[in-house]
Order: structure tokens, then sequence, then C-alpha cells
């Protein structure tokens, strides 16, 4: 009987917190919208997952959770090693920020920059909307977080959750889990928060607006621009090296077409492990203790705020353009900056279908998209240079 | 209170000029991008008559001869053909019987 007793006080129930539950109850809810909704369900059902495994309540002593590190420890005058949990170890990844320039090299693998480079100007629009990092960078700063919190917690803008994570590992790890939750969540709930700002911001007659096809772009150019690319941005910004480094060189892997099994392999098998152990981790990461905290709602807010701001600081600046341009941009392409890839992209020729059925905007929104993807690499590239200690 | 205004204000220049700064050496990398995007046509164009293009996709599993455009056609007239000779000799043998 007594060792039935020992035995109930080991299980998780005895355990169990109610912040443990409300988590557990947010891992549901994560993969019930992935199901239901097919928001981001590739990022949301390893999230998911991985926030219920991490809040089951471990027992003293046994190594299980995410935070149970490897160590070195001094026993009655010897150092012995404690080997750390499994969970450790695929959270090391995030924790050294390795997963996310692996994920960059997939994404790079399977990116066509041909939109972008056949409308160059369309670039401008990503830049743009990296407005709403440094402005939530500028406002977190007032909300009492430190330059480097502030630093990582405005990168959420960047709606590119590979580079929060990033740049969160690098200046503020502590708030990793809530900086990565919140950039999923805010790029799973592109298709809900963007179309409002966007109607809000244009006029009917400019939601209208047609756009020129793309030109064709040679297998020349296609091949010349990640190396020359890399060169630009990475020389301006050293601090985007490695995310960059991958992307272009996953880009350079798809178009030299010599390398066609390498980069097959990038964009299908690799980044979809890397997906799923970051995904996973993190979710795991996400234990009550050090998840659900008044922080981690200021953290939310504030990246609700970066995306808000981001979405219309494209929209706006593609306004501004077409004071100067004869052929006119679509404004609704602007909001396409905040890189979500391929996400905002695609509510883009949504709600430009919404007022013309027959104008297919897809092909440009993805220039923004992309041009965002680097505009926030190089974003975090200045965070981390300029912040780190 | 002349304490916390000071530090207030050194946060505040700082951030400013962190952000400014941030959000100007975005704009000026993607100009620097643009530029070269949109001057690479002409480049090339240059380049082309120096060293010209050549298709190095010595990769293609179509056959040599192949001309991927009218292979479905020529596939459709050979099948029509061979259609047409069946129901001819179909046609023969059932006159012949």
């Amino acid at each position: 009987m007594n060792i039935l007793l020992e035995f109930l006080k080991t299980t998780g129930f005895a355990s169990m917190t109610l912040g443990n539950a409300v988590m557990i109850l947010i891992g549901i809810a994560f993969i019930t919208l992935a199901i239901r909704k097919d928001y981001e369900p590739l990022l949301l059902v390893p999230i998911g997952m991985g926030a219920i495994v991490g809040n089951i309540p471990v027992i003293e002593g046994v190594a299980l959770s995410v935070y149970d590190d490897a160590r070195w420890m001094l026993e009655n005058g010897e150092v012995t090693y404690v080997p750390g949990s499994v969970l450790s170890y695929l959270y090391f990844g995030v924790r050294q920020g390795i997963y996310p320039p692996l994920i960059f090299l997939g994404i790079g693998a399977m990116t066509d920059f041909s939109t972008m480079l056949s409308n160059p100007k369309l670039i401008l629009l990503g830049a743009a909307a990296q407005i709403g990092v440094f402005l939530t960078f500028f406002g977190a700063l007032f909300m009492g977080f430190t330059f480097q919190e502030a630093g990582a917690i405005g990168i959420i803008g960047g709606a590119d959750g590979p580079t929060a994570i990033f740049l969160a590992a690098k200046l503020a790890p502590h708030l990793l889990g809530a900086i990565a939750i919140a950039a999923y969540s805010y790029m799973a709930l592109v298709p809900v928060i963007q179309p409002p700002i966007m109607k809000l911001l244009t006029t009917r007659e400019e939601r209208l607006i047609r756009m020129k096809p793309p030109r064709h772009v040679s297998k020349r150019e296609r091949m010349i621009f990640p190396v020359v690319a890399f060169l630009i941005t990475t020389l301006i910004a050293p601090g985007a090296i490695v995310l960059l480094g991958m992307l272009f060189f996953g880009n350079l892997l798809k178009e030299s077409t010599v390398t066609e099994r390498l980069a097959v392999t990038a964009r299908t098998a690799l980044i979809d492990i890397i997906t799923i152990l970051l995904g996973f981790s993190v979710g795991a990461s996400t234990q009550a203790d050090t998840f659900l905290n008044p922080q981690s709602l200021l953290i939310f807010g504030l990246g609700a705020l970066s995306f808000a701001v981001a979405t219309a600081g494209g929209v706006l600046f593609a306004k501004f353009m077409n004071l100067f341009l004869t052929d006119k941009i679509n404004p609704l392409v602007g909001a396409a900056g905040v890189s979500a890839v391929p996400d905002s992209a695609r509510v883009v020729q949504m709600v430009g279908q919404k007022e013309d059925p027959h104008n297919f905007l897809l092909m440009h929104a993805m220039a923004p998209n992309v041009a965002g993807v680097v505009g926030s690499a190089v974003a975090a590239g200045v965070l981390w240079s300029v912040l780190t200690k | 209170m002349l304490f916390f205004t000071l530090i207030g204000e050194s946060v505040f220049s700082r951030g400013l000029s962190i952000a400014v700064a941030g959000m100007l050496i975005v704009f000026v990398t993607l100009i620097l991008l643009t530029m070269f995007i949109a001057a690479l046509p002409r480049v090339l164009a240059v380049v082309d008559r120096v060293w010209p293009e050549i298709d190095h996709s010595g990769h293609h599993r179509e056959h040599p001869e192949s001309h991927g455009d009218d292979d479905g056609a020529v596939l459709a007239a050979i099948g029509y053909v061979l259609h047409q000779e069946f129901q001819r000799s179909a046609s023969d043998t059932k006159k012949s019987e």
C-alpha cells in the first residue's frame, strides 16, 4: 500500500499545477486550430504537442525537462558528469541558434526570387514593413524591457519565426519560449490580423489596381543573384551572415541546376526534420512556471502591435511609392512585406480577389514577401550587432 | 526624480537612435539590392555580347531531338494513324469473313 501511495506521489496528477493545465489546454488549442482551421499546421501541431509534453510535471531528480541540461557536479570531492534530458539535447539547437539557419537553407532552396528580380522596386516594400520591428523595439523599451529584450521582442514584427528564435536565443534566451510562440502564433494568424488593416488603409480603387505582368528572368540572373545579394547584405550587416548565408546558399543550390539533389534534400527532408525538432522543442520549452507570467502577456501584446505596424508600414509605403510611379503598385501588395512566406502573399491575393476576382496579385506579392525575409534577417543582424553585450 | 528623468532620456535617446539607424541600414541595404537587380539585365546584356549564355543543361532527360512542345502533337498524330489502321484492318477482316 505504501509503495502504491509513494508511486501516486510521483505521478503527474499529484504535482500538476493550474499553470500546467492551462498550458496543456493551450497546446490542445494549437493542435485544434491547425487541424480545424488549417492555421500553419506544420508549425502549430509540433508546437502544440511540445507544449503538452513540456507541461507534464516531471519527477523530482529525474532529468526529463527541456531545462535539465548536462552538467558537471562536485560531490564528495569528486567531479561527476550528469547527462541532460533528451529534450534538453533537442532544445540545444534552439538555444544555440542552430535550427533557424538550417530552416533558412531550406527556405532558400524552395524560394523562387524571379518575381523579385523582375520588379526590383517591390523590394522596398519588404524594407518598409521592417518599421514594425524598430517601432516595437522602441515601444518595448518604454515598457521596462532591457535593450536586449526589446530587440528580441521587436523582431516578432519581422513575422519570421526562425529569425525571431535566432535573435531571441542570442539576445534574450530567457524570453525565447514566449517570443517563439508569439512569432509563430501571429504567423498562423496572418489571415486574421492582416485583412482588416489592409482594408482600413486602402480605398476600393487602390485595391482594384492591376499590375503589369512580371518580365522573364534569365537563368544567369537567377544564378548571380544569391551570390551578389549575399555580399551586399552581409557586408553592410555582418550580423546576418549566418541566416542570409544559409538562405542564399540554399537558393544557389536550387538555381545552379547542378546540385539539384542537394536542393531537393534541403527543401524537403532537411527542412521537415528541422521544423519537427524546432517546433516540438520550442513547444516543450513553454513550461508553465517559466512561460505563464505577465512578461509573456506583454510580449504577446507587443508582438501583435509589431505585426500590425509592419503590415501598415508596407501598405502605406506602397501608397507613398505610387505618388511617384507611372505603373502603379496595388498597395495591398505592401502587406506582404512582413515576410510570413507565403501566407501574407496569399492573403494579398485573397483580399485583392474579393474586389476583383480576375486580379492576380499572388506573383507580385511574392516579391515583397521574399524581400521581407531578407529585410527581417538584416534587421536581426543589425539588432544583434548593436545590442550584443 | 532628476536621476530617473536622466535615465529615461538616455534610454529614449539611445533607443531612438538604434531604431532610426536600424531602419536606415535596412533601407540602404535593400535599396542597394534593388539597384543591383535593376542594373543586372543591362550588365548581362553587355556580358552576353562577349560571353553568350550557353544552355549547359546537358542533363535533359528528353531525347536530344525531342521538341518538348511538339511531342504531344506528334504522339497524338501517331495514335490517330494507328487507330485508323486498326479500324481498317478490323473492317477488312470482317469483310473477308
